[in-house]
């Protein structure tokens, strides 16, 4: 291949890169959309006092244990991701295998805590409030899914010894860390708020 | 032979139905979208009839023998579904497809120089996802209770089981019109990331054509405010099926309730961008093609671009205005009003910027210009009127009149109808290889110019009369009598707007088989996207152009022999 070329190809790459960034982005910017609009409507609701919601710690509790949990999903991915880079670009590490099971936890860990909550008497039917609960953590829980689905996805190509763009493997990384904040994010509000 | 049947069948699946070109999808939003426009203004011609003939049974050529109403009228419900359905496919599925997804599908690569849309196949799945809502939609129509009747904009608690509307017609409104927003969003997600980074060399923001710039503003505020309504109409979708009371309040709640307001607040943030969405890229386009058609550059282009940038920004904050009536405290009433007037700054001055290219222009009345003016008067029209409904005091009065109904159709129907027959006849060429009949399209103008201006700007008189929209049969309001001869006046104007329609779509048939041959760049337009021979392969351009020129340089004192010079070629002796 002609020095020209292999710049020409590299350049190609580049842009590739940039490019999916950018629409990973702006697909994040729709996605904040949604939340800060349910986010902003229990607030409203909140405000106009349509109805009260009162945790006990052990709730809480098990909520900062699972919002700990998918933090260090997120993190053992970019272990992983870190790992792959330098080692092999084909090979999967067991912190890739980890961070899928701790999403997995997490998302039985929300079940659990759902549970726990209408166990305490604020049913989506009867407190407005804990039904908006409910729905944030439910659309959050179907964009995890999605991530799972993606990070399934990624550890068929692996182990298939098939070769990952490293874009690609970047930009699913970016969408779990993603997933991560926002919850995060939605927790310390609901912590304020509630 | 086996091989060559299965590679060939292969073939069009993916080069006529799941094609990754930009083209090739612009072309099924095209069709797609003249679908939905034939039949929702076949709806309307319902509607109209309904307000016209209130007790007489639907003619056979009106396809009277579909209605299933007593002896063949309409009866409440189905004059509910009628205008619900009317409304949703207007906006969502005739509009959007038309303007967003057929022209900004295949202009956006062509007109910046590129191969394809940043993601080709997320784009072939926008498409299939928006075919998707609409089989959703109108399969509504198969369920028993029929479909959605709670109005476009399904207000809850009306729009809820528990406010009134019967069985799933409100789920599945619901259900499309989220699926809708999913494939808008994937095509915005396209457009916007096509623009910043697939831009030919030399192709700067300013120079791109106006036509893409209104495309691009459009899909910003899709990116930015489809997942609001997707928000409200997630909330909308379980209170409708799993009982959830976010919008429902007092006794109809059982559990306490929520607030059916916050569902008009989430609405509006939303719909008042949407309104914006739908007639930035007729704005884009009208710049383009008057600078086309009056052989000069386009007045103040940059200034046009500024004007446009603001009523973005500024159409995310006046959404309060759709709710004057709902008992908003008189200081934020009049915060709504200030900042709605305030869009009236910007729109005057491109405005005076679309008159000021006209000036003293070599104006060419080819079907394409007509449009384009058409468009310049009609949005005059819808956009001096909605000074009225901005302003709380008159909007008190006009509120939920035919004089609403009449400035909307101004501004968001006649507007978009006219920039789309504007877009559709100047890049048929480009798009089918042949030209529309002028003459047919010259009586189809006409026809629709004088028609459509004598129903929308009557049916605000009749707003101003006091006829409320969604009146079964205004006939029952003793005051409303006297309006009967101009509903009959209405709808008869109504069934020739409609008639029209058929000419256009003969026109538009015929020219794809039999028309004249279009040579390449019919218009002696600047732009890059006349710049290949017919068909346009996919990938678009050989080698990506070098972009040297701005898109409005006609009648350049340095061209020789020619009064435009494409974007691309160097002009000898302009620094």
């Amino acid at each position: 291949m002609s020095p020209q070329v292999q710049s020409a190809d590299l350049l190609q790459i580049e842009c590739d890169y940039e490019t999916s960034k950018m629409g990973v982005l702006v697909t994040f910017g729709g996605i904040i959309m949604l939340f800060v609009t349910f986010l902003a409507t229990f607030s409203a609701m909140v405000a106009k006092e349509l109805a009260t919601i009162k945790l006990d710690e052990t709730t809480i509790i098990v909520a900062g244990v699972t919002t700990i949990i998918l933090i260090m999903s997120s993190v053992l991915f970019h272990k992983s991701y870190s790992l792959w880079q330098k080692i092999n670009e084909v090979t999967i590490s067991n912190y890739f295998y980890a961070s899928i099971i701790f999403g997995i936890v997490f998302l039985f860990g929300q079940i659990n805590l759902w549970k726990m909550i209408v166990s305490a008497g604020f049913t989506s039917h009867s407190n407005v409030l804990a039904g908006m609960v409910y729905l944030i953590g439910g659309v959050h829980a179907v964009h995890l899914i999605a991530g799972l689905t993606v990070l399934g996805w990624l550890w068929y190509q692996l182990i298939q010894s098939r070769q990952v763009k490293p874009v690609r493997y970047q930009m699913i990384g970016w969408f779990w860390h993603f997933l991560t904040a926002l919850w995060c994010i939605i927790f310390v509000f609901f912590l304020i708020v509630l | 032979m086996e091989g060559i049947k299965m590679s060939s069948s292969k073939s069009i699946m993916s080069t006529h139905i799941f094609s990754t070109d930009h083209k090739t999808i612009g072309k099924q939003f095209l069709f797609l979208g003249i679908f939905f426009l034939l039949f929702g203004g076949f709806q309307a011609l319902l509607i109209r009839w309904q307000l016209a003939y209130p007790e007489q049974p639907v003619p056979w050529w009106l396809l009277g023998f579909i209605i299933n109403g007593e002896a063949g009228m309409i009866t409440p419900d189905v004059y509910n579904q009628l205008f619900t359905m009317h409304g949703t496919i207007m906006i969502f599925w005739a509009i959007t497809p038309l303007l967003i997804g057929a022209f900004g599908n295949f202009l956006i690569p062509l007109q910046i120089g590129a191969k394809d849309m940043a993601f080709p196949t997320l784009n072939m799945l926008s498409f299939w996802t928006f075919f998707l809502s609409g089989v959703v939609l109108l399969s509504a129509y198969f369920l028993p209770t029929g479909a959605a009747s709670g109005g476009w904009t399904s207000y809850p608690p009306l729009s809820l089981p528990a406010g009134g509307i019967p069985g799933l017609g409100q789920a599945f409104w619901t259900l499309s019109i989220t699926l809708m927003g999913v494939a808008t969003m994937m095509g915005a997600i396209n457009y916007v990331i096509t623009v910043i980074r697939l831009r030919a060399p030399g192709m700067t923001y300013f120079r791109m054509p106006l036509s893409v710039w209104g495309l691009w503003l459009t899909s910003i505020l899709n990116v930015i405010f489809v997942p609001v309504i997707a928000a409200g109409l997630i909330m909308l979708l379980i209170d409708q099926l799993l009982g959830t009371q976010f919008f429902l309040a007092g006794r109809l709640a059982a559990g306490g309730g929520g607030d059916p307001l916050l569902f008009q607040h989430v609405f509006w943030i939303f719909g008042h961008p949407e309104v914006y969405i739908l007639i930035l890229p007729v704005w884009g386009i009208v710049s383009e093609l008057l600078s086309v058609f009056s052989r000069k550059p386009a007045f103040g282009a940059k200034v046009t671009v500024i004007c446009m940038s603001t009523i973005v920004v500024l159409s995310s904050i006046v959404w309060g205005h759709h709710m004057y009536t709902t008992g908003m405290s008189p200081l934020l009433g009049k915060t709504f009003m200030f900042l709605t007037l305030l869009i009236s700054i910007p729109s005057s001055i491109f405005f005076f910027n679309w008159l000021a290219t006209l000036w003293r222009g070599s104006l060419h009345f080819d079907p394409p210009m007509l449009h384009t003016m058409a468009v310049i008067w009609v949005f005059a029209i819808g956009g001096l009127t909605g000074l009225y409904n901005a302003t709380v005091t008159a909007d008190i009065y006009l509120h939920d009149t035919m004089f609403v109904v009449g400035h909307f159709h101004y501004t968001m129907a006649a507007s978009v109808l006219f920039g789309g027959y504007a877009a559709i006849a100047h890049w048929y060429p480009r798009m089918f290889g042949r030209m529309l009949n002028p003459l047919l399209s010259k009586i189809h103008f006409w026809g629709t110019f004088i028609t459509i201006n004598l129903v929308f700007f009557n049916m605000m008189v009749t707003g101003y009369a006091g006829q409320h929209r969604r009146l079964y049969y205004p006939g029952e309001f003793e005051f409303l009598q006297p309006l009967a001869d101009m509903n009959i006046f209405i709808t008869i104007m109504a069934f020739f707007l409609g008639a029209f329609q058929i000419l256009f779509l003969y026109n538009f048939i015929h020219s794809m088989l039999k028309g004249k041959v279009a040579e390449n760049n019919p218009w002696k337009a600047n732009t890059l996207e006349w710049t290949m021979d017919y068909p346009i392969p996919h990938g678009n351009f050989s080698t990506i152009p070098q972009v040297v020129n701005g898109p409005h340089e006609y009648s350049n004192p340095n061209i020789k022999d020619a009064d435009w010079v494409c974007q691309t070629v160097k002009i000898e002796g302009d620094s």
